[in-house]
């Protein structure tokens, strides 16, 4: 494991919080509206088939806000970084598959509600590579500054 | 992982959960009640079980396809189906107020529905006009036989594009974000495919036979976000260079 200089873990620091905050305010702005807004997103997606909606339309919300409080505090950092990459994949299959089926990407990816930000699908498959790639090079690090994480193994 | 870690993990979702739940409890706004006013847009009759509320935009594709699953449930079950419609011109559609405008002005003299059906037939034509579709409008009211000059009176009137903002406002306070909104017998469904699905699930219920209202058209899993506030309606001018009844 490479050895952090004080740039780099600072570096690392402020991905962690920027992916925190991308998972977190994504999965606030839905959780905020009337799912049936967000079912009707999950319906616009081929590859999801119409039985897993009603379920998705509840899960998908609350695991992206679960897992942005967890890189913004910096708890289980290891944990939530592979939650992060593992939901990244999820959606970068579900676009490309889109695209594959439909030769296009949705208008508006439906990734933050009906909030002021709106990204074509084109946009958020390309935030959710560079997030894969940024948590990939972040589950690298050895040591996590300013986290929970941090705070609960010294205490220990 | 130790114990106290994962007691870590456990009060920051606590925390997470009691915000939402408390920050949701506090916005939440008492539920509106849609007075029937006396230019309502109703179809159907007024003892049918399954009533349905419309919150629709002229110029969203995906509100047209709401149309189709409108339609097809009518077809056999007339005299099950009430649905009223509310105007909710979007933000991002520039000929959705003069479209609102003139089939308001329509329900005024009588012709909301079959205007409404012309002005969704031939979305894609005059919502690709680039410029005020005006000329448009006022062609659907002449093959419709409405009294022209009363229409054209109408189009004028601030008064009717007021009752137009009032359906929109009326959305907002329920919580519309989206078009199309249809609250089936006051449950939520956003786009043509959930509409679908409401109606056959209450259908079923009322008819006690299983019901299915499918769409066949994929697109009509889409619908549109809303923004602010729709935007200015133009100056009604119907003289001005536009293709006259693209239609």
């Amino acid at each position: 494991m490479p050895v952090n200089s004080k740039w780099q873990s600072l570096f690392w620091f402020a991905v962690r919080l920027f992916i925190g905050f991308v998972f977190f305010y994504s999965g606030f702005s839905k959780v905020m509206e009337p799912v049936e807004n967000f079912k009707a997103v999950l319906y616009e997606y081929r590859l999801i088939p119409h039985f897993v909606a009603p379920v998705l339309m509840y899960l998908v919300p609350w695991v992206e806000l679960i897992l942005g409080l967890f890189l913004l505090t910096g708890y289980a950092p290891r944990l939530s970084a592979k939650g992060a990459i593992l939901l990244s994949g999820m959606f970068v299959m579900m676009l490309t598959v889109q695209y594959a089926l439909t030769g296009s990407f949705p208008s508006d990816c439906g990734c933050f509600g009906e909030g002021p930000i709106h990204l074509s699908g084109a946009q958020v498959l390309l935030l959710d590579i560079v997030q894969i790639i940024l948590m990939t090079g972040y589950l690298r690090q050895k040591s996590f500054i300013l986290s929970l994480d941090q705070y609960l193994r010294r205490e220990s | 992982m130790n114990k106290k870690y994962i007691i870590a993990g456990i009060v920051l979702i606590a925390v997470l959960a009691g915000s939402i739940f408390t920050v949701k409890v506090m916005r939440k706004k008492a539920e509106p009640v849609a007075e029937k006013t006396p230019f309502a847009k109703v179809i159907g009759r007024e003892d049918a079980p399954v009533k349905i509320m419309e919150f629709s935009d002229f110029q969203c594709p995906a509100c047209r396809h709401g149309q189709i699953a409108i339609k097809k449930a009518f077809t056999d079950y007339a005299d099950q189906i009430q649905v009223t419609f509310y105007h909710y011109p979007l933000a991002g559609h520039p000929y959705s107020p003069p479209a609102h405008q003139a089939s308001e002005c329509a329900n005024r003299l009588g012709a909301f529905w079959p205007y409404m059906d012309r002005v969704f037939r031939d979305q894609a034509i005059w919502s690709k006009l680039g410029t005020q579709p005006l000329n448009t409008f006022l062609g659907y009211a002449k093959e419709l036989n409405i009294n022209v000059e009363e229409f054209v009176a109408c189009l004028s009137k601030q008064e009717v594009w007021e009752s137009v903002l009032e359906d929109k406002k009326l959305g907002d306070s329920m919580d519309v974000k989206a078009t199309p909104t249809f609250f089936v017998n006051g449950k939520r469904a956003v786009g043509a495919q959930a509409l679908a699905e409401e109606m056959s699930l209450e259908l079923t219920r009322v008819t006690g036979k299983e019901v299915r209202i499918q769409l066949d058209v994929p697109e009509a899993h889409a619908h549109e976000k809303t923004q602010a506030a729709p935007p200015p309606l133009p100056q009604i001018q119907p003289s001005q260079g536009e293709t006259p009844n693209a239609g």
